[in-house]
């Protein structure tokens, strides 16, 4: 059954700022994968040796800007242009999605927490009870993921030079369509999304990225200090 | 001009060598490591062979040692791309190079610390002086 927490993947969304005492509204239509594969290429993630050390470090300001000029309308309490401050803003909702704590999950079960629109009340609310179960991924779909993700450029000479990560979005986007059974949280007309064909349509593919990441993390060990 | 790790062979040969000779190093310290204070660790750490490359290149050797375990084990056939197939050569290249700095022991086939040792690391088998 669809609840008040479910995303309805295929409504257009209200992302509510309240600042200064005043609120501002954006509207953002369901987003095309193209422009999430757009948003996912323009992302900057770079490492340095740094004397013994490794600096790693994630640009998305840019790749984010651009994905909201491309698909929100800022409809309410704004002027003029909105300020990069809200333009940001609206950015880290659309790419709030992140997994929490392991213990949630379950073998195949990838638990999602995202901002995604305002409720009735203006309100942006954190949803919690978004679950992705999938089956086990195969030696040759663990490949694909490990080939995209260990792709990379060095730029500045191979010893001092700084290493530009491709990343694997595009190859996670794909794996997610393959490996998907179920998902909960999720409505499209007002009825829970199901089926795997519906799902890979129809889902959002930040969710589909960040949710098929987890599938090839390791899983952390619980380790007790001797006394 | 940028640089595709997987298009450089030298690149890569060198970090699966600085790789295994890591790993080499780190199994032969671990005794030592569990028997340390924070300071020791930070010592026996310090005294690991360097990584002198990009983190990059690494990253692409790690995945490359993966990827010489599934075909050995036969997780994966021959439908390598040839960034892959060349890869794979560079990690045979650079196993030959290595396992020529640490010779096997011929009694238990432990690798030795270098050609130079006179007797096993681990059964204590003495080698036959070389010949200059």
């Amino acid at each position: 059954m669809p609840t008040l927490d479910s995303i309805a993947l295929d409504l257009p969304r209200k992302i509510v700022i309240k600042q200064f005492g005043r609120t501002y509204a954006a509207i953002v239509s369901p987003i095309s994968e193209p422009l999430w594969l757009k948003y996912f290429d323009g992302l900057i993630s770079t490492a340095e040796r740094v004397g013994k050390e490794v600096v790693q470090r994630i640009d998305a300001t840019s790749a984010g800007i651009e994905l909201v000029d491309s698909v929100a309308q800022f409809v309410e309490g704004y002027e003029a242009d909105p300020p990069l401050g809200h333009r940001l803003a609206v950015a880290n909702v659309l790419t709030s999605a992140f997994v929490p704590d392991q213990d949630m999950q379950g073998f195949g079960q990838i638990p999602l927490v995202a901002i995604w629109s305002a409720n009735e009340g203006g309100s942006m609310r954190r949803h919690k009870d978004l679950i992705h179960t999938f089956k086990e991924p195969t030696a040759e779909q663990n490949r694909r993921y490990r080939r995209d993700d260990s792709r990379s450029q060095i730029v500045g000479g191979s010893r001092k030079g700084m290493t530009v990560y491709h990343g694997a979005q595009r190859a996670l986007a794909g794996l997610y369509d393959e490996l998907i059974v179920s998902v909960e949280g999720y409505v499209v007309n007002g009825v829970p999304l199901e089926g795997s064909e519906a799902i890979a349509r129809h889902m959002d593919t930040y969710h589909k990225v960040a949710a098929a990441m987890q599938l090839f993390a390791p899983v952390l060990i619980d380790v007790e200090e001797e006394d | 001009m940028p640089i595709a790790t997987t298009c450089d062979t030298e690149g890569l040969r060198q970090a699966i060598i600085e790789l295994l000779e890591q790993g080499y190093a780190g199994t032969r310290v671990s005794r030592s490591l569990d028997d340390s204070d924070d300071d020791g660790r930070e010592r026996i750490f310090g005294s690991l062979p360097p990584l002198t490359l990009s983190p990059g290149y690494y990253k692409c050797a790690e995945y490359l040692l993966w990827l010489e375990k599934c075909k050995n084990t036969g997780l994966a056939q021959n439908d390598f791309t040839m960034a892959e197939a060349s890869g794979l050569m560079a990690v045979a290249e650079a196993r030959a190079e290595f396992e020529r700095n640490h010779p096997p022991c011929g009694i238990c086939g432990a690798l030795q610390e270098s050609v130079f040792a006179t007797t096993c690391c681990k059964c204590g088998t003495e080698f036959p002086r070389r010949s200059s």
